[in-house]
């Protein structure tokens, strides 16, 4: 990736730059911590003017963080402890010996990959939200404007009507990233049009998916990108004000976004008349209590106002009556990024990325059963089994794929015979699922996929605004069917009503929450239905994960005596004497797994 | 009944031959219509009383009774409506206020204030009217002729 | 003005309607939940879904909160929406299957009993939002709210304590679909009742209400008091609710002026307070009332329907109207209270209550046919025509029992109001256990007589009765010209006597402005324009604000100089000005001062 080796432009280069990952993945890490004994290393060895210690927002690889990136050379190193700092200096920067203890190693036995741009995870990925990950320090617009940040915005006011824009942005075909994929440039345009002395806009970083963390991730990496798109965006509307939503859970986005807006006013490029153009167009950070239904754009606006959030009926739409009844414009934060590239290199070559319907790229963030989660963004129109195997490094242990879950907590489940599927908006809901905002869960074999829809049901049950008596009503009801299906007191007629409160459900509620609520329920009976009717007729779980329905036992042929079942279980239902088969008392045993997990013989068994 | 003898005592007692002369300014509503009430009661009261009729009391000006003593009364009186039941509502509040301060220049100017009084006898009190009357004849008989003009004059001569 | 298709009938409504306003215009009826007229809609309870085609899409929609676009096209019978609502109400029957209007509508669709079981089910509300909204957005107090989500939704005052801002309005009870919210909940809070002022405040009105039936203009009027429009700048249900859209709460008082040739004073009477005797507790026992508060009971459009009742038993229903009570089977009407009394109260006779209080007693048998009536009296004055027959029948039919001599106490005991009095014609004490007691309180003057006779020039009485001109000669008009009275402002009148004294007033005051050319006495100032110099001394000292200014100009027009003028209409004759003015430049036509001089001259020689 030709974009990801270039060294970041900075006033001043040195023999060595050492990018130092300092997203909340690598922070809870303690990457900061090695960033210190990087300085304090390099202080104490005279170093200080040759090498430079940048703190990078989120890199992508969170799962092997705390990451550091030795440029020029490329090297990859991960999982850093502090300690390992004085090792490392000697040997890489002052022997010049990259030191392989801490490169990257595909699966065990296999040699270590020891240039980033070398890596699966890093190279298959097509980076143009991202584009500035890792390479800039997110705290200093003079890194952004450094690669070409700011260019777009220059170039739109200094030579494009907002017309124009409108135009441009329709044209590249970008559509929302925030789940519904409606397409940028035409809500731009309805906003533009409405009647109002004054617009507004937003950009949505409430980021409500549990598992998904890309916009935090951009906000925390480039937040200037986010800043310019939205300038252009203003300028395309006719807005005068912006607010990014964003979630109180995310205290490092919300001070690099603060940072951001303070030096983008020092350098002239939000306030007063920017670029000497007449634009004038500034910021504000509101800070969210974390509500899920706040994805939802009418909530987000009452949230806003400084009311619950709710939604509303929509006519009339955020874009001709919004916030304090402003024709109002609202993005999520990954559209927003999107803008100044689409504008710095044009239409043409944007809409050449991706699907017919989809263009672009989009950022998935990729955790469950798989070996490399983190943050990946991949064109639209890759493969699922890409984005998996290729780029998520396949299901760890061994085990066999099962399921993705992709589009957040009301999006659906996709079985391992969809696994090439092209990843776009249309395919996705074909198959019953949605985009959302780049939520993407992968399940292995040990997932029980009806656990899985009332996992999800059970995180909108507790979303739920409560407003409109179908996602209220009918979504605990579903919950409550799902639980007692877990519980092995399934009921014959269970499947039928689950369908028809969920085709109630997606039919009659007031927003988006409730219409998309039940398609966990749904794909996992599309795609699942025998794991329902094995939990309901034969009172099985087959994955072995609802307690209600499964016993443990130890094989006595497998068991080679380790004691390890023994010492981990909570309650002493395991005993046997040393390099003696283990039994397990049934009566005492309280299903938690723990003998399961342990066990290095796969000598426990579920049934 | 007092009155009328007062009156027969006048003209049986040789010294008293001194028959004093009262001007008296009554307001038409009250106390002329009081003296009028005790005419036709047949009440009586001393002649001596001439009785000058004006509107209000609150028409009387005090040079209207200096005029009175220079032409040789030896008393002035000035009666209206008893206060708050003025005909014209204020009238002879103007006049309380008014004609006391006058009096006390009265006696500045070295005249027994006692030679001007006031009463306040509604048109209802015919008795009244005739009790004032009769007492005021009283006091000037009591306070001799009035002589202050007299002499001024005399001196001047 | 959008059109739209109904059940592909083609409709125009106005801007701003929704769907269900124009299913309603094409009279198909929609069932609904959340919504309530004049309550901005939610689309909460999903009922009222209807099918909506635009751009090619079909959709289920909340009628009653979907704007009426231009070429939605609208179904509101289908299977689809059937199912819809059946489900919501199984659901919300499964929520709240106390709720009598729930199950009826369930009925309706056909759902009996629900399939699901809801754990802590709140009886009655289905959070349908309504009590939120109308507190917030109609009503703009803000006092209740939504807390939690999902199914932890509740409504809750903050704190869920008594809420320091509820003015109890209850208009969350009044727009609550199912009936949960019980006004007696915040009682403490409940909006004070406006008493009834016509009804002696037995009853309460509403704050727009027709201050009493027979009213001129019979119209209503708003309480600016209480409210709720004025008081939190919310509510305007009846400016909604007025079909001819008379409602205008921009309106001011405002005062006016006309020029008028004659005034009539007919400022009526009031009651004498009869707190003023502590012994007879009026005020403080509910069963003690004047006898104009036990008029209002026995009239028929009164408070009570012209049912007696005690008032202590008053039963009132939701609105405040009186529904029932106890009947007093013992009555005492006190006659005499704060009449007749010099000493303490008022020394002269009010006139009508000897004559009321035999009326009362005879009504009183009407209503409460076995009930007992006593009546304490000094005298019982009947002079006129007709009235000594009466009193004698009221007597004669023993319709009560007359007993002469006045009430020492009043107090309550066991229930009763018992009554300390003296039979003076016996010489006995009597104590009588009465059930309701009627006090003839003595006619008073309406407060603001004073005020309004220095306004108006015209004399009153210690008591604060409007003094006429001459008791005997002059009974309808005043002393200031132009201004008759009528009725008892003047003195305790009755009926006859007002309206002969009324007719008269009105005569005379036609009598004065039919004319062409105003008689007046002669005997007015005027002003001597050579001399004035316009101190205007004489302005203040005039009673009857005759004194002007006048301009006296050239023959080009040119101000020479400003003089007071005399109103001859206006002026009375009094002659203070004349005294007051140091020029001399006042005289009173026939007393002027050379006149005067001149007549002291000749009365002292």
């Amino acid at each position: 990736m030709a974009e990801q080796t270039s060294p970041p432009t900075a006033h001043h280069v040195g023999r060595a730059q050492l990018l130092v990952c300092a997203g909340t993945g690598c922070v809870s890490g303690r990457s900061l911590k090695v960033r210190e004994a990087l300085l304090e290393e390099i202080d104490k060895r005279g170093l200080k003017d040759e090498v430079k210690i940048v703190a990078t927002g989120c890199q992508g690889f969170c799962a092997q963080g705390p990451i550091m990136i030795f440029q020029p050379d490329g090297i990859f190193y991960q999982k850093l402890k502090p300690e390992d700092v004085p090792l490392l200096v000697e040997e890489h920067l002052i022997k010049g010996r990259p030191v392989e203890k801490f490169m990257y190693v595909p699966s065990a036995g296999e040699p270590p990959i020891p240039k980033l741009s070398d890596i699966d995870f890093f190279n298959k990925q097509r980076l143009i939200v991202l584009r500035n990950r890792g390479l800039i320090d997110p705290e200093k617009i003079d890194e952004y404007i450094g690669r070409e940040g700011y260019q777009a915005l220059a170039k739109v006011l200094a030579s494009m009507t907002p017309e124009e824009v409108i135009d441009e942005m329709t044209r590249s075909g970008l559509r929302g990233r925030g789940g519904a994929g409606f397409p940028t440039g035409v809500k731009w345009g309805f906003t533009r049009k409405a009647p109002g002395d004054d617009k507004c806009i937003i950009c949505n970083a409430d980021e409500g998916d549990p598992g998904a963390f890309m916009d935090r991730s951009i906000i925390e990496s480039d937040p200037f990108s986010v800043l310019e798109g939205m300038a252009i965006g203003a300028y395309a509307i006719g807005a005068s004000h912006g607010y990014v939503y964003i979630r109180e859970e995310y205290p490092l986005a919300m001070e690099r976004l603060h940072i951001a807006i303070d030096q983008a006013r020092e350098y002239g490029l939000l306030g007063e008349d920017i670029f000497g153009c007449g634009l004038n167009f500034d910021i504000s950070v509101f800070r969210g209590a974390g509500a899920f239904v706040c994805g939802e754009e009418t909530s987000l606006i009452s949230s806003l106002e400084g009311r619950m959030p709710e939604p509303r009926v929509r006519p009339p739409f955020p874009a001709q009556s919004g916030v304090w009844n402003m024709p109002t414009n609202i993005n999520n934060v990954e559209t927003w990024a999107n803008v100044p590239v689409i504008m710095r290199r044009g239409a043409e070559w944007f809409s050449s990325i991706g699907t017919d319907t989809s263009k672009g790229t989009k950022v998935f963030s990729v955790v469950g059963n798989v070996n490399n989660t983190g943050l990946v963004e991949v064109p639209m129109g890759t493969t699922l089994r890409e984005i998996v195997f290729g780029i998520g490094g396949g299901i760890p242990n061994g085990r066999k794929f099962k399921a993705v879950q992709t589009g957040g907590p009301s999006g659906g489940c996709i079985p391992a015979s969809l696994l090439d599927l092209t990843i776009d908006y249309e395919r996705l809901g074909e198959v019953g699922s949605i985009m959302g905002s780049g939520g993407l869960i992968v399940m292995d074999e040990r997932t029980c996929m009806v656990d899985v829809a009332r996992y999800f049901l059970e995180f909108l049950v507790d979303e739920s605004c409560g407003k409109c008596t179908p996602c209220r009503e009918g979504v605990a009801q579903m919950h409550g069917i799902l639980e007692r299906i877990c519980a092995g007191q399934g009921r014959d007629d269970d499947i039928e009503m689950l369908i028809e409160l969920a085709e109630y459900v997606k039919d009659s509620s007031l927003c988006a929450l409730g219409g998309t609520a039940p398609n966990p329920v749904l794909s996992t009976l599309k795609y699942f239905r025998d794991e329902y009717t094995a939990h309901i007729a034969d009172g099985k779980c087959p994955a072995g994960v609802c307690k209600a329905l499964i016993q443990y036992s130890i094989s006595a042929d497998a068991c080679k005596g380790c004691t390890k079942c023994a010492r981990v279980c909570p309650v002493g239902a395991i005993t046997g004497a040393k390099k003696q088969p283990h039994t397990l008392d049934r009566s005492k045993c309280i299903k938690c797994g723990a003998c399961y997990e342990s066990c290095s013989f796969d000598a426990v068994l579920v049934e | 009944m007092e009155a009328i003898q007062t009156t027969s005592t006048a003209d049986d007692d040789e010294q008293t031959t001194f028959e004093p002369r009262i001007v008296a300014f009554l307001c038409n509503w009250c106390s002329y219509a009081g003296a009028d009430l005790a005419g036709t009661s047949r009440l009586g009261y001393p002649p001596n009383i001439r009785i000058v009729k004006l509107p209000c009391t609150g028409r009387v000006d005090p040079l209207f009774i200096l005029k009175a003593f220079e032409r040789g009364a030896d008393m002035v009186l000035v009666s209206g409506c008893h206060p708050g039941d003025c005909h014209y509502t204020s009238g002879n509040y103007h006049a309380r206020r008014k004609l006391p301060t006058f009096r006390s220049l009265l006696e500045f100017m070295g005249i027994d204030p006692r030679r001007f009084q006031m009463s306040w006898v509604s048109a209802a009190q015919g008795g009244k009217w005739s009790q004032v009357v009769a007492d005021i004849t009283a006091l000037a008989t009591e306070l001799g002729p009035f002589e202050y003009f007299e002499r001024i004059r005399d001196n001047r001569n | 003005m959008p059109t739209l298709t109904v059940n592909r009938q083609e409709i125009e409504v106005a801007d701003g309607a929704t769907v269900l306003d124009a299913a309603k215009a094409c009279g198909l009826e929609i069932p609904t939940l959340c919504h309530h007229r004049g309550v901005p809609s939610a689309g909460a309870c999903r009922i009222c879904v209807v099918e909506a085609t635009s751009r090619g899409r079909t959709r289920l929609i909340a009628s009653c909160a979907y704007p009426a676009e231009e070429g939605l096209v609208v179904q509101t019978e289908s299977e689809r929406i059937k199912r819809s609502r059946k489900m919501t109400l199984e659901l919300l029957l499964a929520r709240c299957p106390e709720s009598e209007r729930i199950q009826e509508m369930a009925r309706e669709l056909g759902v009996d009993t629900p399939r699901f079981k809801t754990e802590n089910r709140n009886q009655k509300c289905i959070m349908c939002g309504l009590c939120v909204r109308v507190c917030n957005q109609v009503i703009g107090v803000g006092a209740v709210c939504f807390s939690g989500r999902g199914q932890t939704r509740e409504v809750v005052t903050p704190y869920k304590e008594l809420s320091d801002v509820c003015i109890g309005c209850g208009a969350c009870a009044v727009v609550c679909p199912t009936g949960c919210i019980d006004p007696a909940e915040f009682r403490d809070k409940l909006l004070e009742r406006i008493p009834n002022e016509f009804n002696c405040g037995f009853d309460s009105r509403r704050s727009i209400y027709v201050p009493f039936p027979q009213a001129v203009p019979n119209k209503p009027v708003i309480d600016r008091e209480n409210c709720i429009h004025f008081r939190t700048g919310g509510c305007g249900a009846c400016a909604q609710i007025c079909p001819a859209g008379a409602i205008d709460y921009e309106a001011e008082d405002e005062f006016t002026e006309e020029k008028v040739g004659a005034i009539v004073v007919t400022t009526g009477y009031q009651l004498y307070n009869p707190a003023a005797y502590e012994e007879y507790g009026y005020g403080r026992y509910p069963d003690v009332v004047t006898s104009l508060e036990f008029e209002r009971m026995v009239s028929a459009s009164g408070p009570t329907g012209g049912n007696v009742y005690r008032p202590s038993t008053f039963e009132y229903d939701d609105d405040g109207k009186i529904v029932g009570g106890e009947k007093p089977m013992v009555c005492v009407f006190v006659k005499c209270v704060g009449s007749r009394e010099e000493v303490k109260h008022k020394p002269y006779c009010s006139n009508i209550c000897c004559m009321y209080t035999a009326k009362h007693t005879m009504l009183y048998e009407h209503k409460v046919h076995d009930g007992q009536a006593f009546v304490f009296y000094m005298d019982v004055r009947a002079p006129g025509k007709n009235y000594e027959q009466f009193v004698r029948r009221v007597a004669k039919e023993k319709t009560a029992t007359y007993i002469r001599g006045r009430v020492a106490k009043i107090f309550p005991r066991n229930g009763k109001m018992v009554v300390w009095g003296a039979d003076t014609l016996s010489g006995n004490q009597v104590e009588i256990d009465a059930d309701l007691v009627v006090l003839a309180a003595a006619v008073v003057p309406s407060s603001g007589a004073v005020d309004l006779a220095q306004k108006l020039r015209i004399g009153y009485d210690e008591h604060e009765f409007f003094n006429e001109a001459h008791p005997k000669l002059r009974p309808v008009e005043t002393n200031t010209a132009g201004i008759f009275l009528a009725g008892a402002c003047q003195a305790p009148r009755d009926i006859p006597e007002t309206v002969a004294q009324a007719s008269g007033a009105a005569a005379k005051a036609l009598g004065l402005v039919v004319r062409d050319e105003y008689e007046r006495e002669p005997i007015v100032a005027c002003v001597d324009e050579n001399t004035c110099n316009a101190c205007f001394n004489c302005e203040p000292v005039c009673a009857y604000g005759a004194i002007g200014e006048k301009e006296i100009r050239d023959r080009k027009g040119n101000l020479v100089k400003i003089v007071a003028e005399v109103n001859p209409g206006l002026c009375q004759g009094c002659g203070a000005c004349a005294v007051t003015c140091r020029s001399n430049s006042i005289e009173v036509e026939g007393f002027t001062d050379a006149e005067l001089y001149a007549e002291i001259d000749a009365l002292v020689p």
